[in-house]
């Protein structure tokens, strides 16, 4: 297995990594079966092949790859951001900086869309959730509501 | 003097205390008669004890039946007034309540008051016949006595009902306060729910506005006009120390 795996900086979040590792299963699945071309592997792919500095791709790298990418994934924490909108890749990035900025460099981060929320942004660490969205301010306007009426 | 018209006064003075002796002997036995009657019939304890017990009965009777009604009429009001799970229903139904404990209590004395009316009012009447038999000759006390027992029925026929009547009135009297009360109640009841329409109205309004205000001001501003970064990465700074703290590590 491959010793702290590295990330280039041009990776970052969860999905990125998922997409990877379906590239790098798909291409380990070719070269099982010697007589077909390999599959095509992603730049992000590409780039952590290259970070890691792997020359050449045999099912028992790219095995070792997948399972450090894996480990990875499960002992890093995750800062899931969901919107009500998909958010663009650029913007992303710029969310990626600001973490590593002024929060750890040690986190993956998850974009996740939700048309439920309506509006806004839920923030969720492992252990709390930061709900900034317009569902959740109609939540508490019922509970607003409530308690106003009872006084 | 002759010897003959001497015999003839002997034997009419004698006559004349036979007489007078047979009149005291009828006018004996007319007293143990009527002393017997009187007795039996009027002074008897057990007698007048009879009738005390009889206005008794029927005055507790009545006052029981009355205040039955009155209860169960009472618990029927606290059953509807424990629907209501406000507050201010609670104080009022607690006015309410001490209102008809008021009125519970008047009436209560009123009844008191008029049991010892009635046995006073009997009292009254026996002592005032007893000594109106004690004023009258022997000749008139038979006469006297069965007025006496007339007198004493048409009391026991004539208060009784009357008192009883009375009681009634007071009963209905009671009866249209309290239905005055239910009525307030209803109202108030009314009211309140109008007030509580108009208040959840208002709020309604007034939060509406805020989260419409939020929404724009927050939300959409950022995401509608293409600044979904910066919404975000404002979300993120506000919440930047205990992001740090949790996952800085």
């Amino acid at each position: 297995m491959i010793k702290n795996t590295v990330l280039p900086d041009e990776v970052f979040s969860i999905e990125q990594l998922q997409t990877v590792l379906n590239e790098i299963d798909q291409y380990i699945a070719t070269l099982n079966r010697k007589s077909q071309t390999p599959s095509y592997l992603g730049l992000l792919t590409k780039l952590i092949i290259e970070a890691n500095h792997i020359v050449e791709l045999n099912t028992n790298i790219l095995g070792d790859l997948r399972n450090s990418l894996t480990k990875l994934i499960k002992d890093t924490s995750h800062l899931d951001i969901r919107t009500a909108l998909p958010v663009l890749p650029n913007v992303q990035m710029r969310i990626n900086d600001w973490v590593k900025n002024n929060v750890s460099k040690e986190v993956l981060l998850s974009f996740k869309t939700d048309h439920t929320l309506l509006a806004g942004v839920v923030i969720q660490t492992p252990k709390e959730r930061y709900d900034h969205s317009l569902r959740n301010g109609l939540v508490s306007g019922r509970k607003y509501l409530v308690d106003e009426v009872k006084g | 003097m002759d010897n003959n018209v001497l015999v003839i006064l002997i034997v009419v003075v004698v006559n004349i205390f036979l007489l007078i002796f047979v009149a005291m002997i009828s006018r004996i036995k007319k007293r143990k008669n009527f002393d017997q009657h009187l007795t039996d019939r009027v002074l008897n304890p057990k007698f007048v004890e009879s009738l005390r017990d009889e206005i008794h009965r029927t005055i507790e009777r009545r006052v029981e039946e009355s205040l039955t009604n009155f209860s169960n009429t009472n618990l029927s009001m606290n059953e509807q007034l424990k629907l209501t799970s406000t507050k201010a229903a609670a104080d009022f139904l607690q006015n309410s309540t001490k209102k008809i404990e008021n009125i519970y209590a008047e009436h209560a004395d009123k009844l008191s008051t008029m049991t010892l009316d009635a046995e006073n009012v009997l009292a009254a009447q026996v002592d005032k016949f007893t000594q109106q038999i004690n004023q009258t000759s022997a000749v008139a006390i038979p006469a006297q006595m069965e007025k006496l027992v007339i007198q004493i029925q048409e009391i026991q026929n004539r208060v009784i009902p009357a008192r009883v009547n009375d009681f009634e009135n007071k009963m209905s009297e009671m009866s249209l306060e309290l239905e005055n009360i239910e009525s307030d109640i209803s109202n108030y009841l009314d009211e309140y729910k109008n007030q509580v329409r108009e208040r959840i109205s208002k709020i309604v309004d007034e939060h509406a506005v805020e989260v419409l205000s939020n929404y724009l001001n927050a939300s959409l501003s950022g995401i509608e006009f293409g600044e979904q970064q910066d919404f975000i990465l404002e979300r993120l700074e506000q919440n930047k120390i205990a992001l740090k703290n949790e996952l800085g590590a």
